[in-house]
């Protein structure tokens, strides 16, 4: 129970911290629009399909699989929340969050399985930055997974143009890493299609494929 | 007869009134290609062809919309809203006259406006 109130409190610092610099594209987009986002390493595979109703609120159904976490494989359905945007001359910010709940099966057991979402980002056309967390709690316990990218664009790309960064990611996961994952990587934009390719230092390729519609 | 010739007039402002626009929409905050998806997807009942008939000036910020008969400035501000921002300005080109120009013809004729000494201007 000590060891539940420290995670909590470090849970609820983090989140905080996070609200200043900011991960990825974006949960909630415009209103009627559909994202499927799938990310893809060996040790960790994340497919989410979501929908906007509004430009504020989301309905998602993601699958989460991680190999080094006893094999542990969820299915969830829940909604993404946009909490606030700022929109500056030259640049945007985005505070996320969301809920999700469904079932779980991993190497020892199964069952109910619930995960909560905190993500911010900020971006102008030249820099990105974005970090998030997420919680899951699972079989009586509860696991962290932390995540943030700073990137830089080499050029400004216009309206149908391809758009290009480079992107610096950082990861941790409770008991997938004992390590933080450092993955360098090659973003890129191409009308509604984000596709970014990229190795760990560790050598895992990492790939993600984001498509609106 | 007074009545009847307001009636006449009335009817034969209505095509006028309902002509093709271009309108030039200032909406701060767009960084990226992917901004302008959501927006051609709202207006799209609103014009011919969305990839052609939306266009976006990242530099400016300014969304460019030729659309097939005049919208509103409460709908405009509507739609850039559900793509998730909010409009600045709105400014209404004159629907050119040449009946041989395409609407992209207009798009790219008309200058974009330099919004910064706009904004110049405006202030005290």
């Amino acid at each position: 129970m000590g060891v539940y109130n420290i995670r909590m409190k470090w849970y609820v610092l983090i989140h905080f911290l996070l609200l200043s610099p900011s991960i990825m594209a974006h949960p909630v987009i415009y209103k009627g629009g559909s994202v499927y986002w799938g990310t893809f390493m060996p040790q960790m595979n994340i497919q989410r399909l979501s929908h906007s109703f509004t430009p504020k609120l989301a309905i998602e159904a993601h699958s989460n699989r991680f190999q080094g976490v006893n094999d542990y494989q969820d299915y969830q359905l829940g909604i993404n929340w946009l909490v606030k945007k700022w929109l500056n001359q030259n640049s945007q910010a985005n505070l996320y969050t969301g809920v999700y709940a469904g079932y779980f099966d991993d190497a020892t057991s199964n069952g109910l399985t619930y995960q909560t979402m905190l993500m911010a980002d900020w971006e102008s056309r030249t820099l990105y930055t974005a970090g998030s967390v997420d919680a899951y709690f699972y079989d009586d316990d509860m696991k962290f997974r932390y995540s943030y990218r700073f990137g830089v664009a080499p050029y400004k790309a216009a309206m149908g143009e391809l758009q290009s960064w480079l992107v610096l990611k950082l990861d941790y996961f409770d008991d997938l890493n004992t390590d933080l994952m450092i993955t360098p990587m090659l973003r890129f934009f191409y009308n509604n299609v984000l596709w970014e390719m990229g190795s760990s230092l560790d050598g895992d390729i990492f790939l993600t494929l984001m498509v609106h519609y | 007869m007074n009545k009847k010739m307001i009636l006449l007039f009335l009817i034969l402002c209505i095509p006028f009134t309902a002509l093709a626009e271009t309108v030039k929409v200032f909406v701060p905050g767009m960084v990226c290609p992917l901004c302008l998806v959501g927006i051609q997807k709202q207006f799209k009942k609103d014009v011919e062809n969305p990839k052609k008939d939306v266009l976006l000036d990242l530099e400016n910020k300014i969304v460019t919309i030729h659309t097939k008969k005049k919208l509103s400035d409460a709908a405009i501000k509507q739609k850039i809203k559900n793509s998730g921002y909010e409009v600045k300005s709105i400014e209404r080109v004159p629907t050119p006259t040449d009946p041989n120009e395409t609407p992209s013809d207009v798009l790219q004729k008309d200058a974009l406006p330099n919004l910064e000494k706009q904004e110049e201007a405006k202030k005290p």
